[in-house]
């Protein structure tokens, strides 16, 4: 399978009053094409932080200590702004968890779904901007390299004559890049005018009338035609609200010309979030993260957007991360599973790896604690709360907190054994001279019991089929 | 709608008794008037030492019903019984019956039919001031048994008051003035709900979010509750922490014999917590059952909805699940045949009308 995604030794901390919080710790990943990963851990586990840094929103107060996020060939945290407005958005699109407070209460809906199609849409503009971009991205990158310098303050000659080259430079690739783009202009431009003069001659013809028709018809054919070189300079107002139209149906609003014109309170939950989904998927995005898009919303509608998700992942050959801290929501969506804890990844493997051979005691105790339709004995208690980020632990994150914890676990943090090619925990015990230990009985009840139940459920269809 | 009895065993006593409550709220005058029906007729008991779950999606009036029981709100019809007293009452339903008799009153000659009218009105209006005076008056000795937990441990808690104050604010308004005994009642509660004494000077915002909910519990027993209502009181926590918090609610009643109404959607942890389930949809109650039965066979369409959409920590489960949608069949005709909340087995109530309960008699059949 083809990468998508790589995310290498990625470590995020935050600067607050009272010292660094380390949110994400040395954490690699690969995204491959198609293929929806799951990113379940608690609040404060990092897992938002870490989306928000493939996306490029990071807080202001957010630093990435070390790391890569390679998407196609670009390091994400190297490129500059000017870069990342051509992938935030077009090409990574991201849902927000309380779909209330992503979108704007006193604009009409429609407007907020078109928003994006009419700001990007200048076509001559974007012409222009793709013929001279290497030039332009030259110029932001001296600009960047000299911020970077400034802003470390570094005292040793060898910056400080990097410094200076570079401010050398500066003026230089801004007249190249003024240049590059009078000349973008111009070619852009002539071609335009060409199309419009032919576009002239043509109106000039249909005046006429030609195929005598008569005057309603003829107006409507006028006005087609205009429309029609409109859109050649830029995405007009009718054709944005074309295409969110179509969106609006794809996921699922129904009577979507009267819904284009309403607010935001006049929707429900569920139809709130469908509207967020619209907004994203209007700019074609490949890769979608989706930060807890269910958790604000009960039962049956969180099954409803859960098969939307499913159903424009298939449509669309989406690549999705999905970010959770219900399991059965994971259950249902994941082909991949990371389960994060105190900014690492814990365990990571496939969808029934991870439920039917868990290895991490901290998946174990996730598993545990949450109660399903069958179960009757006292729940997992996971005793104590996540550690403090400032002052991260020496060992294993979990050690604290796990029954299993041994002497190395406090001392050494766990590397990510390997289980199977696709399996791999961050726990002490399975290295080869650990003592062997028990998994709690509990998980493998649950699964004997999710066993019958899934026959019961075949049994059932069965059954269905022959009323 | 009728009144059932919901004894399923004699023995049994009702803490709480729902007679067709309804809470209706009001806007608007004239054409701009406005009534949304909340909760519509939902009658129930809770019996000593259950816990009594409540589901529905949000909208369905299962929060509204829970602040009417605790008198938040006012019912606009029905009753709520506590400990055997009447603790608040509607009366759309009066205000019915003397519309009604004036109609008679216009209209009828006859002089018997008339007088019986005017003893109608004579005795709905006494019935109406006996209810304002019975929602007016707070019998505190009852209503003090009963208290609430809340969705939001970090809303529902005062940020600049410590713990202490917090949880002791409910002794002081109960009348308690000695210093001593405030700080040992508090100090007992907190450790009963798993805190130390040591917390009870410390500030909501130092807790995490399970040892907030906590708080918020142990301010609901520091006067020695015997009913609680606990409003989705772990929907707003992290998964590791909501298994502290079912635990505790859970031992809570074995320790304490305290009864719970447990309004929650998810239905895994109400399955797991409750005694008995009332699924709510729009307003009306439509199915009651003890736990296991309503999910080993959910008898409306709505549960079975309900029930087909939870997600289950199991791949190859999830992946045959299909969630059944729920359409209200609009080719039955409710007119001629009205539907009711009745029993279709022992401690099974559902709500319809009399075909469908030949269809559910069926099914049960089937399974049983």
């Amino acid at each position: 399978m083809n990468k998508k995604l790589t995310v290498e030794n990625l470590s995020i901390s935050f600067r607050t009053v009272s010292g660094n919080v380390q949110a994400v710790r040395d954490i690699s990943f690969d995204l491959y094409e198609g293929e929806t990963l799951a990113i379940v851990g608690e609040s404060g586990s990092g897992k938002s932080v870490m989306n928000r840094t493939i996306m490029g929103i990071l807080a202001g107060n957010g630093i990435v200590d070390s790391g890569k996020i390679v998407y196609e060939g670009e390091d994400l945290l190297k490129i500059t702004e000017e870069q990342y407005h051509e992938i935030r958005g077009s090409k990574i699109g991201m849902i927000y968890q309380d779909p209330l407070s992503s979108l704007n209460p006193i604009m009409r809906i429609g407007k907020q779904i078109t928003e994006g199609l009419l700001l990007n849409g200048h076509h001559l503009k974007n012409k222009i901007a793709k013929l001279y971009n290497k030039e332009r991205i030259a110029y932001y990158e001296i600009e960047r390299d000299i911020r970077i310098l400034k802003e470390k303050k570094a005292k040793d000659p060898e910056s400080k004559q990097k410094l200076k080259d570079l401010k050398k430079r500066l003026p230089e690739a801004k007249k190249i890049m003024v240049a590059a783009k009078k000349k973008a202009t111009k070619i852009v431009m002539a071609e335009y005018e060409k199309q419009k003069a032919a576009h002239k001659i043509e109106m000039d013809a249909l005046k006429k009338n030609p195929h005598n028709l008569d005057k309603e018809a003829l107006k409507a054919e006028i006005e087609a035609k205009k429309e029609a070189f409109r859109r050649v300079k830029r995405v007009t107002k009718m054709e944005a609200k074309e295409k969110a139209l179509k969106v609006m149906e794809e996921v699922g609003i129904p009577d979507p010309e009267r819904r284009f014109k309403q607010y935001p309170f006049q929707f429900s939950g569920g139809m709130r979030q469908r509207i967020v989904i619209a907004i994203v998927l209007t700019s074609n995005p490949d890769i979608l993260i989706c930060d807890e898009p269910t958790t604000a919303l009960d039962v049956t509608i969180q099954s409803q957007i859960l098969e939307l998700i499913k159903k424009i992942k298939e449509e669309r050959s989406l690549t999705v991360i999905f970010i959770t801290h219900d399991l059965g929501v994971v259950a249902n969506i994941a082909d991949r599973i990371a389960v994060m804890y105190a900014g690492k990844i814990q365990e990571i493997g496939t969808n029934d790896e991870i439920f039917y051979n868990p290895q991490h005691p901290y998946t174990w105790a996730l598993l545990g604690s949450m109660p399903d339709l069958s179960s009757h004995e006292a729940l997992i208690n996971i005793p104590g709360t996540p550690p403090d980020m400032r002052f991260p632990p020496k060992g294993d994150a979990f050690a604290l907190r796990s029954q299993y914890a041994m002497k190395i676990d406090m001392e050494e943090q766990p590397p990510l054994f390997k289980i199977s090619d696709t399996h791999y925990a961050a726990a002490w015990h399975l290295h080869k001279d650990a003592p062997p230990i028990e998994k709690p009985v509990e998980l493998q009840e649950r699964i004997e019991r999710m066993k019958v139940l899934t026959e019961e459920l075949i049994r059932n269809e069965v059954a269905l089929d022959y009323e | 709608m009728n009144n059932p009895t919901l004894n399923e065993a004699a023995s049994a006593e009702p803490i709480l008794r729902v007679k067709n409550v309804k809470t209706h709220f009001k806007s608007g005058v004239g054409a701009n008037k406005l009534v949304v029906k909340a909760v519509d007729g939902v009658s129930f008991d809770v019996f000593r030492g259950e816990i009594f779950g409540l589901v529905g999606e949000s909208g369905c009036g299962k929060t509204t019903l829970g602040r009417t029981i605790i008198r938040l709100y006012e019912p606009t019809d029905g009753s709520v019984e506590f400990l055997g007293q009447e603790v608040s009452a509607g009366y759309e339903s009066d205000h019915e019956a003397i519309r009604e008799a004036k109609k008679i009153l216009k209209t009828e000659s006859d002089p018997e039919k008339k007088r019986q009218a005017s003893e109608l009105i004579r005795k709905s209006r006494k019935e109406i001031a006996r209810k304002k005076q019975l929602n007016k008056k707070r019998n505190t000795e009852v209503m003090n048994k009963m208290q609430m937990i809340f969705q939001d441990p970090i809303a529902s808690l005062d940020p600049r008051m410590t713990v202490k104050e917090i949880i002791a604010e409910g002794l002081r308004i109960a009348g308690v003035k000695k210093e001593e005994e405030i700080i040992r009642k508090v100090n007992d509660v907190l450790e009963t709900v798993g805190l130390v004494p040591e917390h009870s000077n410390r500030y909501p915002h130092e807790f995490s979010g399970g040892q907030r909910q906590r708080i918020g519990i142990a301010r609901a027993l520091i006067i020695n509750p015997e009913f609680l209502i606990a409003d989705e009181p772990i929907s707003a926590l992290d998964v590791s922490i909501q298994a502290q918090v079912i635990n505790l609610l859970n031992e809570l009643r074995h320790k304490l014999g305290i009864s719970i109404l447990f309004v929650a959607h998810d239905l895994s942890v109400i399955k797991y917590i409750s005694d008995r389930v009332g699924v709510m949809y729009f307003g009306n109650m439509v199915e009651l059952a003890p736990a296991d039965k309503l999910f080993a066979n959910p008898l409306h369409p709505y549960t079975r909805s309900l029930l087909s959409a939870v997600p289950l920590p199991d791949p190859n489960y999830e992946r045959r699940r299909k969630r059944v949608r729920y359409k209200p069949d609009t080719t039955v005709d409710y007119v001629a045949d009205p539907q009711k909340f009745q029993e279709i087995e022992p401690g099974h109530f559902v709500l319809a009308n009399e075909a469908e309960m030949k269809k559910y008699r069926k099914i049960l059949g089937q399974n049983v």
